[in-house]
């Protein structure tokens, strides 16, 4: 009876002291390592393994090709190739490169990434692209422009969706505050 | 109370405790339980999903594995079998994981019998590796084992167990066709560690035992000398040194290293100092450090030069703190010339750790101050005076408005009085390129001709113009015109004194293929005719570096968009007008705005590149490094450690007088302010490392930059970003060299030199003198200064006087005034003198 008592009482409780001992295990291998290293050492330790102690991956010497101490000595640096001629093995041939630029007139978009017809032409900039590469919108332009920007040209970006010659300004898509800002909401 | 006992720990829980208590005391065993004392699991009996517990397969290279548990075992029911075909190179082994619960533990200063019963149709190696605070690396073959039909019983002692090694794997290893089999895996101490373990981590650093070579050391090296070696009875210590004779060389080194199982293990983040003493016929001698990681050995760097000395010198140097990963380090004396050299008595031992930098300290992080007086202008382009002075570019300053009512600006600051001076500027030069001459000057060519324009869609156009900016006149003069108009061109300074140019915009807005010749003898450029052409475009703002054969290099550093097609890197040889592309760069097409250098000292010929992005692509900048060694004969980028911190464009780079470069500023992407990356970092080239310095408490990013001034602070200036304003404060860097104690000082330096002189001058320094140093003033627009550079002066130092010797090469440092320095052996520099060299 006693037994069985102890038995079905302490089941759960020795799966957990059992759980915990294996996990004590699993961390107290690594914990162990770390004792007596300073907080510097630790993280240096910490780019080449995990926490329990298995290489991280480009640190495992096991799957790897070794090389020499004598191979790494006869490599060609330092002292010995003060005087060494830089390349010598690389040859080049001719090659016609034209100018791979793109025409502003076709694209809307300058050599310097600014779209075409905004503000003060090359001074001023609005991006073609907001960040992960789709075309500009004015949710995240206004946070460089927060009074918008006059349209000079061709609204190629579309944000002046209002028409008034002002992108990105009140009542412009995108823009806080505005009407069909608040719809889309 | 309950104790539950396993192999690794003891797991103590109270009935009447918590459970807190309970993980506490199952989380921290003692040390001694941290791995097993014997190997787990030897005789493979204890299988999990086809493989045996706390067993790995490992191996590298082109070949087909099949593993398979076979009962044709040596003892028990299990044994692993590999077959290996399609062999091409590489190994395979089963060894014990690699694990803190697998791999069995070992005492350092021990030694091991290990053994592993095998069969195999072809030969074998008995293969072990070790763990350390590096974290796991190979250690050695112990042993070559012959093929075995029946079982065999492989066995062998492993050499003293390293300090700081706290478990090994080892395993049998096939490098051929054939099949293997493996099973009763063993290991047992042989001998108790040493109580007490040595300061002295160089093992036989008198040369005292052995023959020739000396025990625990081998010769190493290559080039085509002869090569006498010999042990001799002249020794500084005791009654033996190691002497070397190198004839008929004209390429190469030789240096006697520590062998592979003698060199000392050392221990990430900690700095070791190696002494030695030596005597050398000659000035080409170095202090030679490799490095060993889980890929094995590798060239770091030479950590000091050596000067020629008829009596025993001692040489000392610390080395950079180890870096992750590495294990044990192997050094030398390396002879680069004909000549004897003679060393003896080698020493390596702990110094202690090098703890990163706290960011509120400023003997490590440096410290910035902004000045209290804004710049007059929107300095765009900045360079370098031979006066010590800067001279700043604004043109029009990127403002439509004063293009059209053509308001030009240009100002002198004096750093040294923190003030400024206007000159009057007769050309939009905003966007211009621009190099220091042989003679001081500045030449300026191109700027910008057009702004684009709404109505017609035009881009930007370059102008033709080119003037000279003298700093004794405070003036500009105008010169000959350029064949073609150019906005965003690179100038780069030659060996012989002129100029080529390449990139930019024309004047009818189109990108220019042309290649541009500028004499300095005549003061022009020669007409297109006379200049070899690849009718190439080489883009925006190329960054191109004189190599030391005079070709140049493409570091793929570019701005705008995209880089040029083909690998984005290449060498060109402009005197024949061919292109070669080099591999390696990785996201070639974002590194616009990236920040490269010819990494110090120019003799190394290792260009590195750092962060990057892509104006057009709406793709956050990133923080990739790529190093590449021109030295190899077939050169190729490899993957250096990453800017720490959030990716960039826009980055600032700066050789410092430590031989290190400051990388500061930037954003993520094009002028966008929201996304300025306020970070700064140091990369050491010996340390193959950056460390996160205090940051500009401004944030910056288009149109800024950063030049060294010459009492070794560095100045920071402009941006411009998206809405059109710049920003006209000046950050000022103060390198933590600056707050390391004394700076050593020179005096009495010849204001010229040429090729293949020594120079003599006065030092003072309460430390070693390290080392000696040109320095190409900036001249700096866009993230890019081709012609940035710093040249090592081989130095001798007697008394109070210091000798450098300039050297011959041209390439190397093209003519002009360059900023001389010295550098003690705790990495501060002194001030610079003024040196013109040509």
């Amino acid at each position: 009876m006693s037994r069985r008592l102890t038995s079905r009482k302490l089941r759960p409780l020795l799966v957990v002291v059992a759980v915990l001992a294996l996990g004590g295990v699993a961390v107290g291998g690594a914990a162990a390592q770390l004792m007596g290293l300073s907080s510097n050492e630790q993280r240096l330790r910490s780019q080449v393994q995990n926490s329990a102690g298995e290489p991280r991956s480009g640190h495992d010497p096991a799957v790897q090709r070794q090389t020499s101490l004598a191979a790494a000595a006869a490599g060609r640096h330092g002292n010995g190739t003060r005087n060494v001629r830089p390349a010598r093995g690389v040859k080049g041939r001719s090659v016609r490169r034209p100018s791979q630029l793109a025409d502003p007139k076709t694209t809307g978009v300058l050599s310097s990434g600014c779209a075409l017809g905004y503000g003060q032409a090359g001074s001023q900039c609005v991006a073609a692209r907001r960040p992960g590469g789709a075309r500009m919108t004015c949710d995240y332009l206004i946070r460089q422009f927060p009074a918008g920007i006059a349209v000079t040209g061709r609204d190629v970006l579309k944000l002046d969706t209002n028409r008034d010659g002002l992108a990105c300004g009140y009542g412009d898509a995108g823009v806080a505050g505005s009407s069909r800002s608040a719809r889309s909401r | 109370m309950i104790v539950l006992r396993t192999d690794r720990l003891r797991c103590v829980w109270r009935a009447a405790g918590v459970l807190a208590a309970a993980i506490l005391l199952c989380a921290m065993p003692a040390s001694a339980d941290a791995a097993p004392a014997g190997v787990v699991n030897g005789d493979l009996e204890q299988v999990t999903n086809g493989e045996p517990n706390c067993f790995s397969r490992a191996g590298w290279g082109d070949n087909t594995a099949t593993w398979a548990l076979t009962t044709d075992a040596a003892s028990g029911q299990v044994a692993q079998s590999l077959t290996v075909t399609n062999y091409a190179s590489g190994d395979r082994k089963l060894i014990m994981t690699e694990s803190g619960t697998c791999a069995p533990a070992v005492t350092p200063g021990a030694t091991y019998a290990l053994s592993v019963a095998y069969k195999s149709t072809t030969p074998a190696s008995l293969t072990v590796f070790r763990h350390s605070a590096a974290g796991w690396t190979y250690w050695t073959e112990l042993k070559s084992l012959p093929a075995a039909e029946t079982w065999t019983t492989a066995s062998a002692v492993t050499p003293t167990v390293p300090d700081g090694t706290d478990q090994i794997s080892f395993g049998v290893s096939i490098a051929a066709n054939g099949t293997l089999v493996t099973d009763d895996y063993a290991m047992a101490s042989t001998e108790p560690a040493p109580t007490q373990p040595s300061t002295e981590l160089t093992y036989n650093g008198g040369l005292e035992q052995g023959g020739s070579p000396p025990d625990g050391w081998f010769l190493a090296g290559w080039g085509d000398a002869q090569v006498t070696s010999a042990v001799t009875s002249a020794a500084h210590g005791g009654t033996r040194a190691h002497s070397l004779t190198l004839a008929g060389r004209t390429q190469g080194d030789f240096k006697l290293l520590p062998t592979e199982a003698r060199s000392p293990a050392v221990q990430p983040g900690q700095v070791y100092r190696l002494s030695v003493w030596y005597r050398s016929t000659v000035a080409a001698n170095a202090i030679t450090l490799f490095v060993h990681t889980a890929s094995g050995w590798s060239y770091l760097t030479d950590l000091q030069t050596l000067p020629a000395s008829d009596t025993w010198q001692q040489a000392t140097v610390d080395t950079p703190p180890i870096g992750a990963g590495v294990d044990a380090i192997a050094w030398g004396v390396s002879l680069g010339a004909d000549g004897t050299l003679v060393t003896d008595d080698y020493s390596t031992t702990l110094v202690g750790e090098q703890a990163p930098p706290p960011a509120d300290d400023p003997a490590a992080a440096g410290r910035w101050t902004v000045t209290d007086q804004n710049m007059p202008i929107r300095s765009i382009h900045s360079t370098v005076l031979k006066n010590g002075k800067v001279l700043m570019l604004a043109g029009s300053g990127n403002d439509a408005d004063r293009f059209a009512a053509g308001t030009f600006e240009a100002s002198v600051g004096d750093p040294a009085a923190g003030t400024y001076s206007t000159v009057a500027v007769p050309k939009d030069m905003f966007c211009a390129g621009h190099v220091t001459l042989p003679n001081g000057r500045v030449l300026i060519q191109g700027g910008t001709k057009s702004y684009p324009s709404s109505p017609t869609g035009a881009d930007y156009g370059g102008l033709k113009d080119s003037f000279i900016y003298d700093p004794d006149a405070n003036t500009f003069t105008k010169v000959g015109d350029a064949n073609e108009g150019h906005w965003y061109p690179t100038l780069v300074a030659l060996g012989g004194g002129d100029v080529l140019m390449t990139g930019g915009l024309k004047e009818d807005t189109t990108g220019a293929v042309n290649t541009e010749y500028w004499a300095s003898s005549t003061g022009t450029w020669l007409p297109t005719a006379q200049v070899p052409q690849s009718w190439s475009f080489w883009g925006l703002y190329p960054h191109m570096y004189l190599m030391s054969d005079g070709r140049l290099f493409y570091s793929g550093g570019h701005v705008f968009g995209n880089g040029l097609p083909g690998s984005g890197a290449s060498i060109y040889d402009w005197s024949k007008a061919t292109i070669a592309d080099v591999p390696g760069l990785r996201s070639k097409d974002m590194r616009d705005q990236a920040a490269s250098v010819l990494l110090p000292p120019a003799q190394d010929q290792r260009v590195m590149i750092t962060g990057g992005g892509n104006i057009d692509s709406g793709i956050l900048a990133h923080g990739l490094t790529d190093i590449i060694d021109l030295k190899q004969p077939t050169p190729s980028y490899q993957p250096g450690p990453d800017l720490p911190g959030a990716g960039k464009m826009y980055l600032n780079g700066t050789i410092l007088p430590d031989r290190t470069v400051l990388v500061t500023n930037g954003a993520r992407l094009n002028r966008d302010d929201s996304t300025n990356v306020k970070t700064a970092a140091i990369y050491s080239p010996e340390a193959n490392a950056w460390t996160s310095v205090a940051a500009d408490p401004i944030g910056r990013n288009y149109h800024s930059s950063a030049v060294l001034l010459a009492d070794g602070r560095v100045a920071v200036m402009g941006s411009n970003p998206a809405g059109g304003g710049f920003e006209l404060r000046v950050s000022i860097y103060e390198p933590p060299y600056l707050f390391k104690g004394t700076r050593p000082t020179i005096s009495e330096v010849p204001t010229r030199a040429t090729y293949g002189d020594k120079l003599s001058f006065k030092v003072q320094s309460a430390s070693t003198i390290r080392w000696a140093q040109l320095m190409r003033p900036m001249s700096v627009t866009h993230q890019m200064d081709s012609n940035m550079r710093l040249v090592d002066l081989p130095i001798a130092v007697s008394g109070d006087t210091a000798t450098v010797s300039v050297p011959a090469n041209r390439n190397l440092l093209p003519p002009g005034p360059y900023m001389l320095n010295i550098t003690d052996s705790n990495g501060v520099p002194s001030t610079s003198a003024w040196v013109m060299i040509g």
